[in-house]
């Protein structure tokens, strides 16, 4: 027994270990936390050839998937596919995969919010886990940041390819069981099919809290996001889809607490983008009441209105 | 490297096994010797090989002052007494420990003291330099005390740098240890101790990576992260890293005690669920025995014992367990636990001679207190950041849970508030659940050596095991060190 006990033991670990990585690699669905689902949705509708011409697809953030409802414009076809931490690195390359198989939407809305637009955002922590995009684009994003030495790039030690190890889901899996998030993705995906992209993310009646707009002194762009949100934008240009910039609402207590001097900076960044790329801004940065908002950052009550303000945007 | 690293459990420890044993199967036994001493050697550079030659020059060195204490050589001709010869040997040893441990602790003191500016040597501690100093001065000890027997430097060597003892202990007697490499038995591969080291090389790193390390992550941000904490806070703080350090430790010596019984060595046990003693005497016979029965050959009893009188035992109590924190760490820190253990028992023999009793959950609860409360000067980085913890373990600031504000509001009329009690650790409700499970583990369950002892590989083994490895397997994402490797 003594020498048959180390050879079953390792050939039992070994075989739940490769039960487990066949299981990771190829149902994040069942483990990954609730924006798997939401990215997959995206990954989905970009990569599937559609017969429904779409007029009007948002392009954004968490804050643009919240504040606006697809469904609540029955005369426009539109599509949200904005992601939650998603930036103009992640919505450059929807659009290309979009193009390549649907015809062009002949209005796109960017919208993100400032941190999205000065950091690489959440690019290790969901665009490579959430296997969002294809190897090719990853290349050819790490190359890029090498090449504008972006150090959240160039400092890891890491790269996409690491990401294929079954070792890298260890604790979103444990998470998941323990969760449970099988069922509440299944939901959320067929909810975000249901809504044509639109998610809750906070859903309290009021929220006074502070965003994260509050803590931010200055407003620097990231390299690796105005290269890749000139590059969405001249995409748009060669398929003659009209771009528009909509600045998302804060909630009251975060705009009346945030420094004007960052918002400021923030928006002549747009306005400095949209003069060399001729690009329609609807707003300037706003706030809407706090009982408008479900969490401190995500519109929840004031969502409707806020779809109306950027349906008024693009009226002819 | 680590224990818990890849290339230890897929390169190291496969490759040195095969190839020791098809050395001693071609009855090449002084290379099979050799070929473990090298790769102790190895396991030991991989953190930085500049400390190598340090590490060999220290066993030389030993190695001779160990023989020329032996019996074999008239060391009177050399016009030295074999007493004089010892004290060499030993401050000698202690000098090497305290340039590369104490340096800057003292200079920092001198600098507070006299007001000067002496810069600091900002030296590296090498690894392990502690375990196999102390290892290398039982060994003069028991050389001058003759009980000591002759054999080559190669068997010497490989008592030293042994590669599963050599970083962080158990601290093992010369003579437990030799004559096991010399006996023919523990040349042939031998399937049952395989299986025990299997099993219990499995639940000591489950221990670690699993277990220590998911309390680490609470305790790190309690001691060295959070600006404050709320009562709560702080005694999750505290417990977490009283577990941290029991799983940890525990889990390396598990590892360690695994590792040598492939090669059919067995090192002593250093711990015996240290956490469910009832008096403090009791604990230190449970945690880090072989430290403890250190102190106690080699500091204790020359220091007189409780052999001249009860004023002079009380003070070689303390002083060993004074010298015990020192040997830990140089810092104040360190001496404040050395004295406080020293001064606990102290007091345990004071109570214990004056004829007094106690209920043994009475004893458990005050002994695991005190513990986990003297565990709070042993880990914090520096004075303050014991005071945070301490002061914060015994203040009114109490954040209860958010989820039961609706059933307890009235709790808000007596100034307590409802929240996220567990924010500056980083917790939640799991974090209760750990540290529930961490009295569990450490109080209702039998610990590993008991398992050990009675192992047999039924298939209720074989599954426990797989699941265990596996498990590990799954978590061994980021490597993180032994806490002992920083003493």
């Amino acid at each position: 027994m003594h020498k048959k006990f180390p050879w079953v033991v390792l050939s039992v670990t070994a075989m739940l270990y490769l039960l487990y990585s066949y299981f990771v690699l190829n149902h994040k669905i069942l483990y990954m936390d609730k924006e798997y689902p939401m990215w997959l949705y995206v990954k989905q509708v970009s990569k599937a050839q559609s017969s429904n011409k779409v007029n009007l697809i948002i392009l954004g953030d968490s804050r643009a998937k919240a504040g606006f409802m697809p469904n609540e414009l029955p005369n426009i076809k539109s599509l949200n596919l904005s992601l939650g931490g998603g930036t103009p690195i992640e919505s450059y390359y929807i659009l290309k995969s979009y193009l390549e198989n649907n015809s062009a939407p002949s209005k796109i809305i960017l919208s993100y919010v400032s941190g999205h637009l000065s950091t690489l955002g959440l690019y290790w922590k969901r665009t490579i886990p959430f296997e969002f995009l294809d190897d090719d684009n990853y290349q050819e994003i790490e190359s890029i940041g090498k090449k504008l030495n972006i150090k959240a790039i160039t400092d890891e030690e890491k790269t996409y390819l690491d990401y294929k190890l079954p070792q890298t889901y260890a604790s979103n899996f444990k998470n998941g069981i323990i969760n449970m998030r099988w069922y509440t993705n299944k939901n959320v995906l067929a909810d975000s099919y249901r809504t044509h992209g639109h998610h809750f993310f906070g859903t309290s009646s009021f929220s006074n809290g502070l965003s994260g707009d509050v803590f931010k002194k200055s407003f620097k762009e990231s390299k690796i996001q105005d290269y890749f949100l000139k590059k969405l934008i001249t995409l748009m240009a060669t398929h003659n889809i009209t771009p528009y910039f909509y600045f998302m609402p804060f909630n009251e207590s975060s705009f009346k607490k945030a420094n004007p001097e960052y918002i400021q900076e923030y928006e002549q960044y747009i306005i400095n983008l949209s003069t060399a790329y001729n690009i329609n801004i609807c707003n300037h940065v706003f706030y809407m009441k706090n009982n408008a908002f479900g969490d401190p950052s995500h519109l929840f009550n004031g969502a409707k209105e806020n779809t109306q303000l950027m349906n008024d945007c693009i009226k002819d | 490297m680590l224990f818990n690293s890849y290339e230890f459990i897929f390169a190291f420890l496969p490759f040195t096994f095969l190839i020791y044993f098809y050395l001693n199967k071609k009855r090449l036994t002084t290379a099979s010797k050799g070929f473990l001493v090298f790769t102790s050697l190895f396991f030991y550079s991989w953190w930085n090989i500049v400390y190598l030659p340090l590490i060999l020059t220290s066993m030389l060195f030993n190695y001779v002052v160990g023989n020329t204490l032996s019996d074999q050589y008239n060391t009177k001709s050399f016009g030295f007494s074999k007493k004089s010869i010892l004290t060499f040997g030993i401050i000698s040893n202690l000098s090497l420990l305290g340039y590369f441990k104490y340096s800057d602790f003292f200079i920092g003191n001198l600098n507070i003291v006299l007001s000067t500016h002496i810069g600091l040597l900002n030296l590296a501690l090498p690894l392990a330099i502690s375990f196999f100093t102390f290892q290398q001065i039982s060994y003069l000890v028991d050389s001058y005390r003759k009980e000591t027997k002759e054999y080559d430097f190669l068997s010497y060597a490989l008592f030293v740098t042994f590669f599963p003892q050599l970083i962080a202990g158990p601290i093992v007697h010369h003579k437990e240890m030799m004559p096991q490499f010399a006996q023919a038995k523990s040349k042939i591969i031998n399937y049952k101790n395989i299986s025990l080291g299997v099993f219990i090389f499995s639940i000591g790193m489950f221990k670690k990576v699993v277990i220590a390390d998911t309390f680490a992550t609470w305790a790190t941000q309690g001691f060295d992260v959070a600006t404050s904490l709320n009562l709560i806070e702080a005694w999750v703080t505290s417990l977490s890293y009283t577990f941290q350090l029991y799983f940890d430790f525990s889990g390396y010596t598990d590892m360690a005690l695994g590792a040598a019984l492939l090669f059919n060595i067995k090192l002593p046990i250093n711990f015996n669920s240290p956490y469910k003693a009832i008096n403090i005497q009791d604990f230190w016979r449970r945690w880090h025995i072989t430290l403890s029965r250190f102190l106690k050959d080699y500091i204790y009893i020359p220091l007189g014992g409780n052999r001249k009188g009860e004023f002079k035992t009380y003070n070689n109590l303390f002083a060993t367990f004074l010298i015990g924190g020192i040997w830990h760490g140089a810092g104040w820190t360190f001496i404040m636990w050395g004295a406080l253990h020293g001064l606990a028992i102290a007091i345990h023999r004071a109570w214990q001679n004056l004829g007094f009793t106690m209920q043994s959950w009475l004893g458990w609860l005050i002994t695991f207190n005190f513990v986990n409360i003297a565990w709070v000067f042993f880990r914090a980085k520096d004075w303050d950041s014991a005071i945070k913890v301490l002061s914060s373990m015994f203040s009114l600031n109490i954040i209860l849970p958010q989820e039961i504000e609706s059933k307890m509001a009235f709790l808000s009329d007596y100034d307590l508030k409802f929240g996220n009690f567990l924010w500056s650790v980083s917790g939640d409700h799991w974090t209760i659940i750990w540290l529930l499970l961490g009295f569990f583990l450490t109080l209702v369950c039998r610990n590993s050596i008991e398992k050990l002892n009675s192992f047999k590989p039924n298939l209720l083994n074989t599954f426990f095991t797989s699941l265990l490895l596996f498990y590990i397997s799954i978590s061994m994402g980021v490597e993180s060190e032994f806490l002992y490797f920083n003493f």
